[in-house]
């Protein structure tokens, strides 16, 4: 592990095992620790300055350690209509029809790497790269939520309507956040697989 | 209650936000200035926390519907009533709150606090979310049950510069050339039109980025300096995603995050660096002014 004091209330912790120590992290909170959030090789740890500083939030993040072997994440389902306004242009962009877009895409299990961008946008990967594909270079304004995406290797489900720069290739109804009880369908370290509808 | 007559350009609900749920993509938004916003609230005896309104660059009109405390707290804006102290406002008076010439934000605190819908534990807008929206003509504010405390008589005044921000710079700052680093201190740096809470987009110079600009996605603090590939700094504020992909040149102390949120578009300002030592005095120091009986 490694630790980078990204400002004066947080620490960056870096390793190769993110989510056991988010996991670990998150079962023992330490008081005055005001959020994680972990990334694919890292771990940001928030703080309250007038309540902890970086050695003890070091010292803590040390005795959590990254745990022993991870328990799976459980795995997500999600019904795709693979409908989406991008699909043909990233089929001919590969030299592919849609219909192996489809197959390749929803062909493989994905691991949901971390969240971020909107409550319950994961960012799950990895994308064949038989059909990763860059961000278009002009964001649309408003993409629907449901929408189902591809970045580079990185694909994803909209939870709700909001500007976005992904290829979109489906849809689905999944409800992915629900903002009354804080539940997202898709937590870090879970597994998620797209079932053609 | 209160009934919004002119919403002004940009009003919304605000407390401190919702900071603990980062892991699930949730940004923490609540004021951009909090430092004001904990003001107005002690100043009507609220709990410090309670939701206010924020209001940018050109405030609202409120008709009060009951007798009620309230203070307007922020920036330098016209006001029908002294900003920085408790007014007493009769049903039926109104409160008017004009353009804006020093800063970019102020906040109405109403004794009881605005009862506005909570997302999540908190009742701060945030657009993208989808939790609130700007306030709008004609709708009428409940009042809460935030008062804890006695009303204040007194003015405050909380001389705060705006020309500079103070950082401190990460282990990150070391992948930065020597060249950049020195551009990104010494440069005057001007604020973007296209600013907002959620990202505070410079103008004036190109601060070289490391490698090809681009960095895995990682979690971001708040009030991290960002430096894309176009080399001019965006400052990630109160709704900034919770995740960023730039390298990182340094970071906002927690004690000038309120700076931020008075930083104008237009307003031109400079980046000064400070120790970690130095931050968390600063911070403890404005806490304790914070704290103090007024």
């Amino acid at each position: 592990m490694k630790f980078v004091w990204s400002s004066d209330q947080s620490v960056l912790v870096r390793t190769d095992k993110a989510l056991g120590l988010f996991r670990g992290l998150q079962k023992s909170m330490l008081s005055g620790v005001v959020g994680l959030s972990p990334g694919r090789t890292s771990v940001m740890v928030r703080f309250d300055g007038l309540r902890q500083e970086h050695t003890d939030v070091e010292s803590w993040v040390r005795s959590v350690g990254v745990g022993g072997p991870l328990a799976p994440g459980k795995l997500v389902e999600i019904l795709t209509s693979y409908t989406g306004e991008d699909l043909e242009e990233v089929a001919s962009l590969h030299g592919c029809s849609t219909t192996q877009v489809v197959e390749i895409h929803s062909g493989r299990i994905y691991e949901a790497w971390f969240l971020g961008f909107v409550p319950g946008f994961a960012y799950l990967g990895e994308v064949d790269e038989r059909i990763a594909t860059p961000r278009r270079s002009v964001p649309r304004r408003a993409v629907l939520a449901g929408s189902v995406g591809i970045a580079g290797v990185q694909t994803g489900v909209y939870p709700r309507s909001t500007p976005g720069g992904w290829n979109l290739i489906g849809r689905t109804d999944a409800v992915l956040f629900d903002p009354v009880s804080g539940v997202s369908l898709i937590e870090p370290g879970d597994h998620v697989r797209f079932i053609p509808q | 209650m209160i009934r919004v007559l002119d919403a002004g350009l940009f009003t919304t609900v605000q407390d401190l936000g919702r900071p603990g749920l980062c892991h699930l993509g949730v940004s923490a938004a609540g004021a951009a200035d909090p430092v004001s916003l904990r003001v107005a609230n002690r100043l009507v005896g609220n709990v410090e926390s309670a939701a206010g309104l924020e209001m940018t660059l050109r405030g609202g009109r409120f008709e009060f519907l009951k007798d009620s405390w309230v203070s307007v707290c922020g920036g330098e804006f016209e006001c029908s009533v002294p900003m920085w102290r408790a007014v007493w406002m009769r049903a039926g008076e109104q409160l008017s709150v004009g353009g804006c010439s020093r800063g970019a934000r102020c906040y109405v605190a109403v004794r009881g606090g605005i009862d506005a819908n909570y997302y999540l534990g908190s009742a701060s807008t945030h657009v993208l979310s989808g939790f609130g929206g700007p306030v709008q003509k004609g709708t009428v504010l409940g009042l809460g049950i935030c008062e804890v405390g006695e009303v204040s008589h007194d003015q405050i005044s909380l001389g705060r510069p705006l020309d500079r921000v103070r950082v401190t710079l990460g282990a990150e700052s070391d992948f930065f050339s020597a060249r950049a680093m020195f551009t990104f201190l010494s440069q005057s740096w001007k604020v973007s039109e296209h600013s907002s809470r959620q990202g505070v987009w410079l103008r004036g110079g190109f601060v070289e980025s490391p490698g090809d600009g681009v960095m895995e996605s990682e979690g971001v603090a708040l009030g991290a300096v960002q430096v894309p590939p176009s080399g001019e700094p965006v400052i990630l504020f109160v709704d900034s995603q919770t995740t960023g992909g730039y390298p990182v040149v340094a970071n906002v102390v927690g004690a000038d995050v309120g700076v931020v949120g008075q930083l104008r578009p237009g307003w031109e300002f400079r980046f000064e660096a400070v120790s970690f030592d130095e931050a968390r005095r600063l911070l403890r120091q404005q806490e304790a002014w914070l704290r103090a009986p007024f």
